[in-house]
């Protein structure tokens, strides 16, 4: 079949070209961006296209010269579209377990630039014979030494660019923990805004790349201005439209329990993370002392949400159920907390229902105490190192192992005692992970999943840590490290920390199951409450739960192939957000939601065929990726049993089109999204399945 | 119109989150486009490590030097009744005399030297409802020099 024809030539909301670069051979060359935007829109779908076309062959390690990084903005970009304007990464992950193709997404205003310099994205190749920078100066692209930049600080790196191509440059850099390539190093941009979980910075140290500049005189326009200037001048909360002050700040961290009192009292404020952007968020506070300045300077910390739970990590957010299951489908968790309240209709008679709030387990750990976190949070920002990973799983880890007694009893030694009350100890881990310092400094850089498979896993990551409960003061035990899928730290999986109910998490695990990260960076999960009514009780079931999870994974693929923001999209009071923005940007005024469906599922399904052909995926290695962590309770201390999640998964499976028995679709699942060439790909390479009447589920491999 | 500019609010008012809405949406609503090299207003984003962002916009000076300077004065470069100092670009050379001639730094006049146009703010003077970087500032950071203070900063909750 054809695919349908959005626009008859590129749109000016998109720049026109991709550019490779080879840092090997230090030349460059274009591919136009109009052979993939009508059937690919953007971002991630792109992505995947390209990465589809050009790499060849993906199966090579991440630290490499042949591992090919992608970077891609979307068509709103520039446009002045809120929300939108971020970019996306792919590649081979240095962080995740195994090494496989995956993504992460970011603001920032490097996108923008990007665009301004004539250039919708980029691929990198090769490896550079010394530290380099690529500086995209419009149409001018040059190799640059970077060696008087070596070992400086993300946000030193960035001022000293500024300082040669001006404040209206924007640069990608890595620092230090990338240079050394530690598996937990982000490249960032601007104050924070990070593409960090996949250790892309890893690739980049590792390749030579401290830097990509662009500097831009170009334009771009969205078709249809009056329909840019209606969206962002709608204001879906009554807060906006409103001065926002810096707020005077001498404590946090109530919805805890526990009332916090700073020791440094400061001015929380809020920041945009890319141009256009009216949405009121990443959380700073500014007037704090900055821990590595031995001079005690004032800095501005961008801390978004995990600074709080860098300083206290004692019990697990509270989350009202309308935080992801509302009457309109709408809604994500991170909104309640800190940006918007949950939109509800005062006249709908189950309003009191969504507003019904759990309150999280107390997992019992270290805090409060700000200056820990700030040092945490500030070392992060400045080394560049991956926010999430390193408060939420590294530092859980320390602390559940110290607390069961396991690094005495293995004889481990940090090289200075574990000690959760002192700031210089988490500035000293991150020093030894960062520059591979201290006895365990090359383990640490090599990641937490890695340094645990490395110690013995049965004992340093199965453990179970005692001592957590839920609110009903019943154990509700999980091992001492929250590792789940493909060597990523749980998110939305329903224990350790966010302990949602056993719909959400099971619906979430198919997002991450079937991805090669943790996929809750897009898509939380969100249904209609009438929905959420019928299959609570057995989610793994319910052909609505499977509904509820494809949804899900369209709104995580579009979000990031538009690039939207995880924060805004779905918006709770514009569901056909994507549509308009998309019509808006391309002026694809026959564009459908159901189109917008439809390029979804095109752009998801490469990324299996990617996984497919680089890393051999099949349902025998992903089935197994989620499901040990489901057999630990949740908060009402729901599992699933080895049978219940396969029955889900059948159900997804057979919804999508794929084979029961390999998890590889069907030709006509291929067809079904015009990709015939990628199903003729697959013939000859014999992964085109056929129905298997004598399929027998594989026994449990976690018997225990 | 009255004679007026724009100005940024003190922080301690509202904090500009730098999203850049005021000169986009300048470069959008006057040339359809948005870029570094349109627009009549600019934000420089603040030191990273501080994050307090500036914006530069004409004051649209009484001695007007820009206008004093433009070779084809009243043609390209011009001054309304209200003392509006607006570019008429289909005349503009794009000599860049102007920018070089604003007594502020950076110039409040954007050069599209590809284009050889000269871009600076002219209050919307054409446009229903004022200046368009006042309406799409998220944060009501942005006023006219002439208007109070559209909110009491003392119900804001703000720093005191």
């Amino acid at each position: 079949m054809s695919k349908k024809v959005f626009f008859e030539k590129l749109p000016s909301c998109y720049a026109g070209k991709i550019l490779k670069i080879d840092l090997t051979t230090k030349t460059t060359s274009v591919i136009p961006t109009e052979k993939y935007a009508n059937d690919y829109v953007g971002g991630r779908a792109m992505a995947n296209r390209l990465y589809w076309d050009e790499v060849k062959d993906g199966n090579v390690p991440a630290l490499s010269a042949e591992n090919t990084i992608i970077y891609m903005t979307g068509p709103l970009a520039g446009t002045g579209l809120p929300y939108s304007g971020r970019s996306i990464m792919t590649g081979v992950s240095a962080k995740n377990i195994p090494e496989q193709y995956t993504h992460a997404c970011s603001g920032g205003y490097f996108g923008s630039v990007l665009k301004w310099a004539g250039y919708d994205g980029f691929m990198i190749t090769g490896k550079a014979d010394s530290l380099t920078y690529v500086l995209i100066d419009d149409d001018k692209i040059s190799f640059e030494d970077a060696s008087e930049l070596k070992g400086s600080y993300v946000q030193a790196t960035q001022e000293k660019l500024f300082e040669k191509y001006g404040r209206k440059s924007s640069a990608l850099v890595i620092g230090p923990a990338g240079e050394n390539c530690c598996r937990h190093a982000s490249v960032v941009n601007h104050a924070d805004s990070a593409f960090a979980m996949p250790g892309f910075g890893a690739v980049w140290g590792y390749k030579n790349l401290k830097a990509i500049v662009a500097r831009g005189t170009g334009t771009i326009a969205p078709m249809d201005l009056e329909k840019v200037l209606e969206i962002h001048a709608w204001r879906d909360t009554p807060e906006k439209g409103k001065p926002y002050p810096p707020k005077y700040c001498d404590n946090f961290a109530e919805d805890s329990g526990e009332f916090t009192a700073f020791t440094e009292p400061h001015f929380e404020e809020f920041n945009s993370c890319n141009p256009g952007c009216n949405h009121i968020c990443m959380v700073s506070r500014s007037g704090v002392t900055n821990p590595l300045d031995p001079n005690g300077g004032k800095v501005t910390m961008v801390g978004k949400c995990l600074d709080m739970f860098a300083s206290i990590m004692k019990t697990d957010n509270r989350y009202p159920i309308g935080a992801y299951i509302d009457f309109k489908r709408q809604s994500v968790p991170g909104m309640y907390k800190w940006q918007d309240p949950i939109l509800c209709d005062p006249d709908d008679p189950q309003k009191d229902e969504y507003l019904q709030c759990y309150l999280g387990n107390y997992v019992n750990m270290w805090g409060p105490n700000f200056e820990f976190g700030k040092m945490i949070t500030w070392c992060c920002n400045e080394y560049g190192l991956d926010k999430w990973d390193i408060t939420l799983w590294l530092f859980t880890w320390l602390y559940q192992c110290e607390a069961e007694g396991l690094f005495k009893e293995g004889g481990i030694d940090f090289g200075r005692p574990i000690d959760f009350e002192d700031p210089q100890f988490a500035k000293y881990i991150l020093d030894c992970m960062t520059y591979r310092t201290g006895p365990m400094g090359d383990l640490l850089a090599e990641g937490v999943g890695r340094m645990i498979r490395a110690l013995g896993k049965e004992k340093f990551g199965d453990t179970i840590r005692h001592g957590t409960y839920n609110r009903d003061g019943e154990e509700r035990l999980v091992p001492v490290s929250w590792e789940t899928n493909w060597g990523e730290c749980s998110h939305w999986q329903g224990r350790g920390f966010q302990g949602c109910e056993k719909n959400i998490w099971v619906s979430m695990n198919i997002l991450h199951m079937i991805g090669s990260r943790d996929e809750a960076n897009g898509a939380h999960s969100h249904d209609h409450y009438e929905n959420y009514l019928q299959y609570k009780d057995d989610p793994c079931h319910h052909p609505l739960m499977v509904d509820a999870t494809v949804y899900n994974i369209r709104r995580n693929e579009m979000k990031d192939s538009l690039l939207l923001c995880e924060f805004k999209d779905p918006d709770p009071g514009r569901p056909n957000m994507e549509l308009e923005m998309y019509r808006a940007a391309t002026g694809a005024k026959h564009a459908t939601a159901e189109d917008i469906d439809h390029l979804a599922d095109r752009g998801k399904i490469i990324e299996r065929a990617i996984f497919m052909r680089d890393h051999a995926r099949n349902r025998d290695m992903e089935i197994v990726q989620v499901y040990p962590w489901m057999t630990y309770p949740d908060p009402w201390g729901d599992t699933v049993t080895w049978d219940e999640w396969n029955d889900f998964v059948d159900l997804f499976y057979t919804d999508r089109k794929w084979d029961l028995e390999t998890g590889w679709p069907t030709r006509e699942a291929w067809e079904d999204v015009e990709l015939d060439d990628i199903a003729d790909f697959f013939e000859k390479e014999g992964k085109i399945p056929t129905a298997n009447p004598n399929y027998v589920r594989k026994p449990n491999p976690f018997d225990r | 119109m009255k004679y007026d500019h724009i100005v940024q609010y003190p922080d301690a008012y509202s904090h500009c989150i730098g999203c850049s809405s005021c000169e986009l949406f300048c470069a959008l609503v006057h040339d359809g486009v948005t870029g570094p090299c349109h627009g009549g207003i600019k934000v420089e984003l603040g030191k990273l490590d501080q994050l307090k962002h500036t914006i530069y916009v004409c004051q649209h000076c009484e001695d007007h030097p820009c206008y004093e300077k433009c070779p084809k004065k009243d043609k390209a470069m011009c001054v309304d009744e209200n003392g509006i100092v607006y570019i008429n670009e289909a005349e503009c050379i794009g000599c860049g005399l102007c920018a070089k001639n604003c007594k502020f730094t950076p110039s409040r006049i954007t050069m599209d030297k590809k284009a050889r146009k000269a871009h600076k703010c002219d209050l919307c003077r054409t446009r229903e409802g004022g200046p368009q970087c006042i309406k799409e500032c998220p944060v009501v950071c942005l006023g006219l020099a002439s208007d109070p203070l559209p909110y009491d900063p003392e119900t804001l909750g703000g720093a005191k």
